[in-house]
């Protein structure tokens, strides 16, 4: 098969072609199955909309172009969203934010709760879900954004690098945050 | 609202942004691609025109003293390019999914306080024979008579000059160390 790309991952002058590469096909198979996971993780790691459909976009170059390296080490998904993560952790970092205005779980569970009453409006709740986010420092965020897709401590572990146990312990301070800072939510045994 | 009910939420709602296609992807992908190899040529051309003038140099300069001088220079010159491009350059893009945020920036601060902390070993040291060389050339061609200080105050200037870059490196190193320290005791406290 015809590889549109560089050893290296840059493309060459006439990959416009027809999409046939392996990496092309990985690409559109990752987007067409993570696609809107990886929207809401570049809106946990930018707020501002025109900033954030950027970021989205540096999401989608590096995937695309770290696949050239892609070689089955670890399943699509976990690739994916070791990218996406790496490139929002990068953006943070870059955007000159300072280390001290971040917290912690531990701190974000003693934040003043901002509940209102209109507590049970679920756009209100996701607004202020992600201003929670914003505020947490690596690796706090991905552990937060990926519990929010349900995965599980092993999953969550084996993208972030963090053992089990350490997920598991910060799940455990998640709700404890988010109990406190929307009030009344009923979490499970 | 419950856990489950929260978690649904999070991940049904509408989507706002637009996905690039495969072709706006490779697009910027190769816009991404020249702008790295700009900033690598710009580094080469640097390195080039420093070589070109000392290349010059062994020509222009009287006394073979100071042409081997210029040669040694010339050869420091491509060991520090090589060098910077060895140490100095970020890790490639496929590795982007190879390592969780975590163990990427780690090892890229361990790649930076290494590089940093050994900078008298081969950003500084290199240079040292080629400038005493054509120190010495200079010195040697000096009219007798001369004021007592009269180059020293340039060899002791060149000198504090490469002292204070290995030290400057050997700080900011430090500053590294400990960052590399505070990551490490984060991930034990857990």
């Amino acid at each position: 098969m015809r590889t549109t790309t560089e050893p290296d991952g840059a493309p060459d002058a006439e990959s416009t072609a027809v999409p046939t590469s392996a990496q092309d096909e990985a690409y559109l198979d990752a987007i067409a199955h993570h696609g809107s996971e990886l929207e809401r993780f570049v809106s946990g790691y930018e707020r501002r909309p025109a900033e954030r459909q950027e970021l989205l976009q540096e999401v989608h170059v590096a995937i695309w172009r770290s696949l050239a390296g892609f070689r089955g080490e670890c399943s699509l998904r976990t690739w994916v969203y070791r990218v996406a993560h790496n490139v929002g952790a990068t953006h943070v970092a870059r955007s000159g934010a300072g280390a001290r205005r971040f917290v912690d779980l531990d701190a974000l569970a003693s934040l003043p709760s901002e509940s209102t009453p209109q507590a049970a409006d679920r756009r209100l709740d996701l607004a202020r879900i992600l201003g929670l986010i914003h505020r947490l420092r690596s690796p706090d965020r991905e552990v937060m954004l990926l519990y929010l897709e349900d995965l599980d401590a092993a999953d969550i572990g084996e993208i972030t690098g963090l053992s089990a146990r350490n997920v598991a312990t910060k799940i455990h301070r998640i709700k404890k945050a988010l109990a406190t800072q929307l009030g009344a939510l009923e979490t499970y045994p | 609202m419950t856990e489950l009910e929260l978690k649904r939420a999070w991940r049904t709602q509408p989507p706002g942004a637009r996905h690039p296609t495969l072709e706006e992807t490779r697009r910027a992908a190769r816009r991404v691609a020249r702008r790295v190899g700009v900033r690598n040529a710009a580094e080469y051309v640097a390195a080039a025109a420093a070589a070109l003038v000392l290349v010059r140099y062994l020509w222009l300069f009287p006394t073979p003293w100071m042409r081997a001088g210029s040669a040694a220079c010339l050869v420091a010159v491509l060991f520090l390019a090589w060098q910077l491009r060895r140490r100095a350059s970020a890790l490639p893009p496929s590795e982007l999914g190879a390592m969780p945020w975590r163990a990427r920036h780690r090892a890229q601060l361990v790649r930076q306080r290494d590089a940093l902390r050994s900078a008298w070993l081969w950003y500084v040291a290199p240079l040292v024979p080629g400038l005493v060389l054509f120190r010495w050339g200079v010195e040697t061609e000096l009219p007798e008579g001369g004021p007592f200080a009269r180059g020293w105050v340039i060899n002791a200037g060149l000198a504090l000059g490469l002292v204070a870059v290995a030290v400057v490196n050997r700080l900011v190193s430090g500053h590294l160390g400990r960052q590399i320290d505070a990551l490490d005791a984060d991930t034990d406290a857990d």
